[in-house]
């Protein structure tokens, strides 16, 4: 793949693919903004793995999976600052802003997997297989994170209201 | 069934910055990746050329002392005497002697080396946390 066809992919899908992963990081943007830029230049490097039969946005969804899973483990021993804790959801349900740090909070309060199955699912819009071959997945394991984190974000949002 | 998430997701447009100027960092990012790796695989050549050198002097530095050896057996007697590996180094086959003496080379080689040279793998983030 040459760097303009690669760039010009890129520029297709970076949107989505920022806002997947700012959704992922529970509305952390710099953390997200770090990791998305990471996930392009990981593709970039590896783009002679693409196989053209998926979609350019799946190659980009599973690096930017795996790219997640790995920052997880390495700030997994960090404590966070105090000044950087999460945001304890609010009642208040006036403002756009707002309504985004709600779903940011409920978001973040699913598993891992069933997270970004959820998010894959609507942000992304992949299908089922596509989620798998994201996620390194099946598909049954997957229509199963998508049901039960769908289930679980109605609850937390319904719960929250 | 109508999906009740379905419409949060699609309102979900938070502000993310201008896409043209996320474009062009990436893109300067990606030079300076390619100018990294580009360093690194010239390394690693270097690097590799390095290995066969010191294993070819190594090699001939062997086949030469063994050829000694074989010519001169008794200037090297009294090392003999010294250690056991000299003893080793007296008895061992001829060919085993020339490897041995080349892996030596090369291994000091290695040893000089600097750690990062051994292995060109680029580890991202490369931004700088």
């Amino acid at each position: 793949m040459t760097e303009e066809r690669f760039v010009q992919l890129v520029k297709e899908e970076q949107e989505t693919l920022r806002r997947f992963l700012l959704a992922l990081c529970g509305g952390w943007r710099e953390e997200a903004e770090d990791l998305a830029q990471d996930t392009l230049l990981k593709a970039w490097l590896s783009c002679s793995e693409y196989v053209e039969r998926y979609r350019f946005s799946t190659y980009l969804c599973k690096i930017a999976y795996r790219t997640y899973v790995d920052h997880l483990r390495r700030t997994a021993h960090q404590p966070l600052p105090l000044t950087e804790s999460l945001p304890l959801p609010s009642s208040d349900t006036a403002d756009a802003s707002f309504r985004y740090e709600r779903l940011h909070w409920a978001v973040s309060q699913l598993p891992l997997k069933e997270r970004t199955a959820v998010l894959l699912f609507y942000i992304e819009e992949q299908s089922i297989k596509e989620i798998a071959i994201a996620t390194g997945s099946n598909v049954f394991a997957v229509k199963q994170q998508l049901k039960r984190g769908r289930d679980h974000l109605r609850k937390l949002l319904n719960d929250e209201r | 069934m109508k999906d009740d998430l379905k419409p949060l997701f699609d309102n979900y447009r938070p502000e993310l910055g201008d896409s043209d100027e996320y474009m062009l960092r990436l893109q300067q990012k990606m030079a300076l990746l390619e100018t990294v790796m580009r360093y690194a695989d010239e390394q690693r050549r270097l690097y590799r050329r390095r290995m066969v050198i010191a294993f070819a002097v190594g090699a001939i530095m062997g086949a030469a002392t063994v050829v000694y050896t074989l010519l001169h057996p008794v200037a090297i007697q009294p090392l003999a005497n010294l250690s056991w590996l000299a003893v080793l180094m007296l008895r061992l086959r001829p060919f085993l002697t020339v490897l041995a003496i080349a892996a030596t080379s090369v291994g000091i080689s290695v040893l000089l080396t600097p750690q990062p040279l051994k292995s060109s793998k680029v580890i991202l983030p490369l931004s700088g946390e």
